[in-house]
């Protein structure tokens, strides 16, 4: 922080600052961060035109409130400002409105809180599961209803993945002329004999590499794997 | 919807669709037709008191066969005038257990089975329907309708397409001991979500057995929901009525190489 301030914690404090940039009405000036900030990053508005004796009809407000510090304080020189930080990426408006013989005075600067963008969502997924049939029965109860549920499957859908067609599999399926089947030779291909089963194997929606996973312990593990795995284009 | 039990059993027509079976169960001729043997898996079976949280469980989460038909909005098989009841049967379990394995819906057509029977309206056994199936598989109904025994009147192309629609591994039911055990087996086998293919010798007819139900009124607690070829669907079986004679769980299937890919 650049400038030191005493700690009048003055909530209603009638301070109006103009930043850069900012508008103003009636001579209510707010001078506020010329670039974003990071989150967490305390900054200090300061606010020009609000007379000591206006400071109890003068309103601060801003938005958005969510994890969103606002405190208006004084320095021990007289001059007047807001100390704001916010956690969060974002555009903020910070709004000063007061009352000057009989008119309406506003002013309002906006600050942006820099920091990396939010993680893109992540992409939906083609879904395979990939089993043996003749050990089934070894098969923990809830590994079998990912196989099984037809629940399941709307909740994968509903979630936006995609169970591919015929993709609740037999390890060792065969079309109609012996051979294993196109559609699933991607998936059936990643997985190696020497590993166990079942698996759980994925690509993007959109197309890419193919990769393949134990089949997790329960659906909720399941769903977790598909939010947080990264996608390979 | 039909619902059968021993309240009502002898006021149902007798059939005359199946033919005992001779198989022994466990034998090396059963094994090499693909009917594993459930006690080859003693894992698979579910002790009594734990079915009706099973059940509860299986339904909730949709896991038998019938919430798939269902889902599907399968249509009902008439096998008509025919005594094939035993291709209609097995045609219905191959057609829950690509729904299963989630493949695209194919109503297929049983009819395209009568080779095995020398397009005879005759009845056969079980294991000549799995054999049947394992070997040629079951044509899709665009190339054969309903209730029909002569080939002539299917569309060309069939044969071809029926390789599409496979079954080749089974769990084999014991029905020789006691008619506990074979509800346990049975019942095991259906929360595995495996439909079951079944012959009822006091009926003289096979069909298949999608789902059941728990109802502390009936016998076992159980209502078996059945799939049936008489332009019915879904019914009810409770009771002894419904513990079948044979009974047969497909493991899975052919991959169907169909137009849609």
């Amino acid at each position: 922080m650049k400038y030191p301030f005493s700690f009048l914690w003055l909530f209603l404090s009638p301070l109006a600052l103009a930043a850069n940039p900012s508008t103003t009405d009636t001579g209510i000036i707010l001078i506020g961060p010329t670039g974003p900030i990071e989150p967490g990053e305390y900054v200090q508005i300061f606010v020009e035109g609000v007379a000591e004796d206006q400071v109890q009809t003068t309103l601060v407000k801003y938005w958005p409130r969510t994890r969103t510090v606002i405190i208006p304080a004084r320095l021990w020189t007289g001059e007047t400002f807001i100390l704001f930080t916010s956690k969060s990426p974002g555009e903020y408006i910070i709004q000063v409105i007061g009352a000057k013989n009989n008119t309406v005075r506003y002013a309002e600067c906006i600050v942006t809180v820099g920091g990396e963008d939010p993680e893109p969502p992540n992409s939906p997924w083609q879904v395979v599961i990939v089993y043996q049939s003749d050990k089934m029965e070894e098969l923990p109860y809830e590994q079998l209803l990912m196989l099984t549920s037809l629940s399941f499957r709307q909740r994968l859908l509903d979630a936006g993945h995609l169970l591919v067609k015929g993709g609740i599999v037999d390890r060792d399926i065969k079309d109609a002329r012996g051979d294993i089947p196109t559609v699933l030779a991607p998936y059936l291909n990643v997985c190696s004999d020497d590993e166990s089963f079942p698996r759980v194997c994925i690509a993007p929606i959109s197309g890419g590499k193919v990769l393949d996973f134990p089949l997790p312990q329960t659906e909720k593990e399941l769903m977790t794997l598909l939010q947080t795995t990264e996608g390979r284009e | 919807m039909l619902v059968i039990g021993d309240y009502n059993w002898s006021t149902i027509p007798r059939e005359r669709g199946i033919l005992p079976r001779f198989i022994r169960y466990g034998s090396q001729c059963a094994r090499r037709q693909g009917l594993r043997p459930i006690h080859d898996f003693p894992d698979l079976l579910i002790p009594e008191d734990e079915w009706k949280g099973r059940i509860q469980q299986a339904t909730e989460h949709k896991v038998m066969p019938v919430f798939y038909f269902r889902d599907a909005g399968v249509l009902a098989k008439s096998q008509g005038r025919t005594n094939w009841c035993w291709a209609y049967g097995i045609t219905s379990a191959l057609e829950s257990v690509q729904l299963v394995e989630n493949q695209p819906h194919v109503r297929l057509a049983p009819a395209t089975l009568g080779w095995t029977v020398g397009w005879h309206n005759v009845a056969n056994w079980c294991s000549d329907a799995i054999a049947a199936v394992a070997e040629r598989g079951v044509a899709s109904s665009v190339y054969a309708k309903d209730g029909i025994t002569n080939p002539k009147l299917f569309e060309k192309g069939w044969e071809e397409d029926a390789r599409n629609y496979k079954l080749s591994e089974w769990f084999d039911v014991e029905t020789h001991r006691t008619e506990k055990e074979t509800v346990k087996q049975c019942v095991s086998l259906l929360l595995t979500g495996l439909p079951l293919y079944v012959a009822y010798n006091w009926w003289g007819h096979a069909l298949a057995i999608i789902g059941i139900e728990w109802d502390e009124a009936e016998k076992y607690n159980l209502r078996w929901i059945g799939w049936n070829s008489h332009g019915d669907g879904e019914i009810v079986l409770t009771g002894s009525r419904g513990v079948p004679d044979e009974a047969y769980a497909p493991r899975s299937s052919t991959f169907s190489i169909a137009k849609d890919y």
